[in-house]
């Protein structure tokens, strides 16, 4: 059976998922003082791509993401795609379950096993996941209420903290490093979003997606855009770039009279909450991908394999805080660029073509692919 | 197994150098030395690392130095703690490399560096950390181990050395890196972020310890001689005793210089009689009053007193409690009252009469230094005044401006009580006598007991669990009245059966304190295969209190050995 999302818990899952758990790096850190830039020019470059997307469900309307797949490859072809989007998923969800672990370990938990943590993940994700999407998008929705009022009385807390002229001069070394910025943020996180468009069934109405994804994605890159410049000039470009957390240690320097301190931890938590939600959604995806690719009418018996395995693939692909660092801040690589890029534009060209074909063929009776 | 897997990993990889491989080489077919080069990294702790200079992951090298200066510098980059990093180095062999191979690894992680140019003591860099405001600092030393040993000490922003929690937090990160993680400039001198630490910290450092302990009358009388014991300490003790006075000052010129292999002495430690000998002999040949040794990196120091003729070495109590006494009788009327003296839990119980004499508190800590480093710095919350902190293995500390146990400042603090006494017509001998008088006879022993065997550890093991679960009730002929058991923080009064809550840190140490005042603690290392037993009696004179701490050592030494035979 189908799971309908209301689109606004769909839109929150998208802010959630790219907040996620990106929160405590240091996003864009190539950029230095012009990370500001850097997030514009990643947003804008960004934005038609998830209108894209969207137009692209739009098109498909009626049919979950894999079955609109097949009807533009064919069977097979679609399958071995979707074999692909789960290797890509399972393993975002591995590095977001070594993020997550490693950061609690790093700052507070330094003799406790990070299997230990992978396992407690573990537990809560094979449960959520096997509710399903539904389940899923109201959790996030009542979450995101926590998770934006720590947030947001964080920011405003740290305000007198705030130096401007940390933003100063613009574009000092050219525009260079706010390139380079820009491209790790299209890698990690914006366009990461193209999972999203795998786990949901379907939308209420043909034009959900853009309600969906759109303000799902803005909200959720202002949200980045303002901690993350709030934390640059909290702290100097040089020690943005320096910290592994450097979010997590801006807020740390909150001090309200002495009594209002130790904000990192509660921070901590909506990080925390941020990844679970991403890593539910990576394992989703991985699942109902595999579950088409494999001919499986019910994605849930491969859940619990699929995340029991990201516990051993956690420490697989990344072993040490500065591999986080480095895939943190890592510019767009190639096959994420086949992911997050290729194919999904050629699903839409496909699509498009698909689609003028039928408008011919019917004169101009409009359906959907 | 995995020490030949790691071995073989060393000799391919091109990360190693030529020089290495070499001697690794040279290791063929030496499976023994081979499984202890390798069988492990060398830990980190709460003293850092520490190990024999040599190629392998179980010694001290550039490569394992490159490694834990990655941990810390990613614990840093964690905790975002800014500031940079000071670093000081003693005379050891390969201690300035070590020092540069560090430099090169927090400049490559993009953290500021302080280095000392040349070599310098400990409780200089625990200075500079604050003085310098760092995040971190690191001294390369292996105190007072022989010329084979080298090792990496680890300090946090107040100039503490690392907490439990905070050196778990390196060693977790050490325990994900590996060699090719590790990211390092060859030239670190040549970076932006290096520093070098000018004259400017060291007067400022010497201004500190010239207002911690301000000049004495007498100070142009009393003849000094001192060593360094190869060690960091042969300009610095001689520099703060000139500026505080001290104009005949001479020093045993075979030791003056830092060098590495320590070659006038079998162990450069001054709780070693053996390390004076050259002292003795010179002190012989030209008079003087006073002897004072610093350990190599001069964070511990070793006393020297005539007495009838003839030249007798003050244990690390006595030194503490002269210093005590002459510190806290120098205080300001009414400042006694909020003053504290902290001392370790197997350190002299005499202290406890001497600062009641003044109105001043004690306060106890586990052992080590951190300890009272971290004690230190909670006491002006509650309106207390820390005056000065030892432990009985030759550590002390006064004053707020190091947190690590400065043989600068003690020796520059000894020289004064004994410049002082020597105007009333005393030597330090004299002036311990009389406190003995006032106080009690507090004598002490230590014990060392090393497990060669793994059935012998394994006993030893079995038998600190039997003394933990059935109390002794007296040791020789004295009656034992409480029992501390500090690794369950409890406190049992035998006599009430009643028990108390002990607050501190938990640690496996037992201590029994008996009817008469004596008090035996039983301290197993944590990291060896050995225990050692702190021995402490109290009596009215001299006699009785060596008869009592004989009558204890055998009884203790009888119930040990049946007790590692059952």
């Amino acid at each position: 059976m189908k799971e309908i999302v209301p689109d606004k818990q769909g839109m929150v899952l998208v802010t959630l998922f790219v907040v996620g758990n990106t929160l405590v790096f240091a996003l864009g850190g190539r950029a230095g003082p012009d990370i500001w830039l850097a997030f514009l020019v990643a947003i804008a470059v960004t934005a038609p791509f998830i209108l894209i997307f969207a137009r692209l469900t739009s098109l498909m309307h009626g049919k979950t993401f894999a079955d609109g797949v097949e009807m533009l490859f064919g069977k097979w072809p679609s399958r071995a795609v979707a074999l692909l989007y789960t290797g890509y998923a399972w393993r975002l969800g591995c590095l977001v379950v070594s993020h997550v672990t490693h950061f609690i370990q790093a700052v507070s938990l330094p003799t406790t096993p990070q299997t230990v943590m992978s396992l407690a993940f573990g537990v809560l994700v094979i449960w959520i996941v096997k509710g399903g999407i539904e389940v899923l998008a109201r959790f996030s929705s009542v979450m995101s209420r926590v998770v934006l009022t720590v947030l947001f009385s964080a920011f405003a807390l740290l305000i007198n903290r705030v130096d401007l002229g940390q933003f100063l001069p613009v574009m000092y070394n050219g525009f260079g490093p706010v390139m380079e910025g820009a491209l790790q943020l299209l890698d990690f996180p914006f366009m990461e979003t193209v999972l999203l468009f795998w786990i949901f069934d379907g939308f209420k109405k043909k034009d959900s997606a853009y309600r969906v994804f759109v303000p799902g994605f803005l909200v959720g890159a202002l949200i980045l855009l303002i901690m993350d410049c709030t934390s640059l000039a909290v702290l100097g470009a040089d020690r943005y770039g320096i910290f592994y957390f450097p979010i997590y240690t801006s807020i740390a320097r909150i001090d309200v009279s002495t009594f209002l301190t130790r904000l990192e931890a509660i921070v901590a938590v909506t990080f925390a909450v941020g990844s679970f939600v991403k890593i539910a959604v990576c394992l989703l995806a991985a699942s109902k991908t595999l579950a088409y690719a494999l001919g499986f009418d019910d994605y849930r018996f491969l859940v619990t394999p699929l995340v029991l395995g990201t516990i051993p693939g956690s420490r697989w692909f990344i072993a040490t805080s500065m591999e986080i660092e480095a895939s943190a801040t890592k510019t767009i690589s190639a096959s994420t660029f086949l992911y997050q890029l290729v194919f999904p534009i050629s699903f839409w060209i496909l699509a498009e073509i698909r689609m003028y074909l039928r408008k011919g063929n019917k004169a101009g009776k409009q359906t959907d692919v | 197994m995995e020490a030949v897997r790691r071995y073989e990993a060393w000799l391919q990889d091109p990360l190693i150098d030529e020089g290495t491989k070499a001697e690794l080489r040279g290791l063929a077919g030496n499976k023994e030395e081979i499984e202890d080069r390798f069988f492990k990294w060398l830990e980190f702790g709460t003293g850092g690392l520490r190990g024999r200079l040599g190629a392998g992951s179980n010694r001290m090298n550039v490569y394992t130095v490159r490694l834990v200066t990655q941990a810390l510098a990613n614990y840093l980059k964690v905790q975002g703690k800014e500031g940079g990093v000071a670093i000081a180095h003693d005379s050891r062999h390969m201690s300035r490399e070590f020092t540069e191979a560090a430099a090169g690894v927090l400049v490559a992680n993009g953290i500021k560096v302080y280095v000392f140019p040349d070599v310098a003591p400990t409780p200089l860099l625990s200075f500079a950390v604050r003085h310098v405001r760092a995040a971190a600092g690191i001294v390369i030393t292996a105190s007072h181990n022989p010329p084979e040993y080298n090792g990496y000490k680890v300090y946090n922003e107040r100039g503490n050395q690392m907490l439990a929690e905070e050196a778990l937090s390196i060693s977790s990160q050490m325990a994900e890196l590996g060699l090719d993680s590790v990211l390092a400039d060859p030239n670190p001198q040549e970076n932006l972020l290096w520093n070098s630490l000018g004259d400017e910290v060291l007067e400022a450092y010497y201004q500190k310890l010239l207002e911690i302990a301000p000049k004495v009358e007498n100070a142009e009388n009393l003849r000094i001689l001192y060593t360094p014991l190869h060690g960091t300490g042969g300009r610095y003790v001689p520099d703060i005793l000139q500026q505080a006075g001290f104009s005949q000052v001479a020093a045993v010129p075979e030791q003056l210089e830092p060098d590495g292999n320590f070659p006038t002495v079998s162990f450069p430690n001054p709780e070693d009689p053996e390390a004076f000998k050259l002292a003795f002999a010179q002190a012989g040949q030209t008079p003087c009053d006073l002897i004072i040794a610093t350990d190599p990196d001069a964070d511990r120091m070793g006393v020297a007193v005539p007495q009838k003729g003839k030249w007798v070495l003050l244990n690390g109590n006595q030194v503490g409690v002269l210093l005590a006494d002459f510190l806290l009788a120098r205080l300001a009327p009414g400042q006694a009252a909020r003053s504290v003296v902290v001392k370790t839990i197997v350190t002299t119980d005499m202290v406890q009469s001497v600062a009641a004499k003044y109105g001043a508190e004690v306060r106890e800590t586990l052992t080590g230094f951190k300890y009272i480093g971290t004690l230190m710095d909670e006491l002006p919350a509650e309106n207390r005044e820390f005056v000065f902190g030892f432990e009985e293995s030759y550590g002390y500390l006064a004053g707020t401006a190091v947190r690590d146990k400065d043989a600068v400042l003690a020796s520059l603090l000894i020289a004064q009580v004994a410049a002082f006494y020597q105007a009333q017509g005393l030597t330090l001998a004299d002036r311990l006598e009389e406190l003995f008088a006032e106080h009690g006879w507090y004598l002490q022993d230590l014990v060392s007991f090393t497990f060669a065997t793994s059935l012998e550890a394994e006993r030893s093991r079995q038998f600190i669990s039997r003394l933990e679960k059935q109390p002794i009730a007296s040791i020789g002929e004295e009656r034992v009245v409480e029992v501390l058991n500090y690794g369950s923080s409890l406190r049992l009064d035998l006599r009430t059966q009643e028990e108390r809550a002990i607050r501190l840190p938990k640690e496996g140490v037992l201590q029994w304190i008996t009817e008469a005042g004596s008090k035996v603690t039983l301290r197993p290392s944590g990291t060896e295969p050995k225990m050692k037993l702190y021995l402490e009696v109290r009596a009215e004179n001299r006699q009785e209190a060596e008869r009592r701490l004989l009558k204890i050592k055998e009884a203790f030494d009888e119930l040990v050995r049946s007790g590692l035979e059952a």
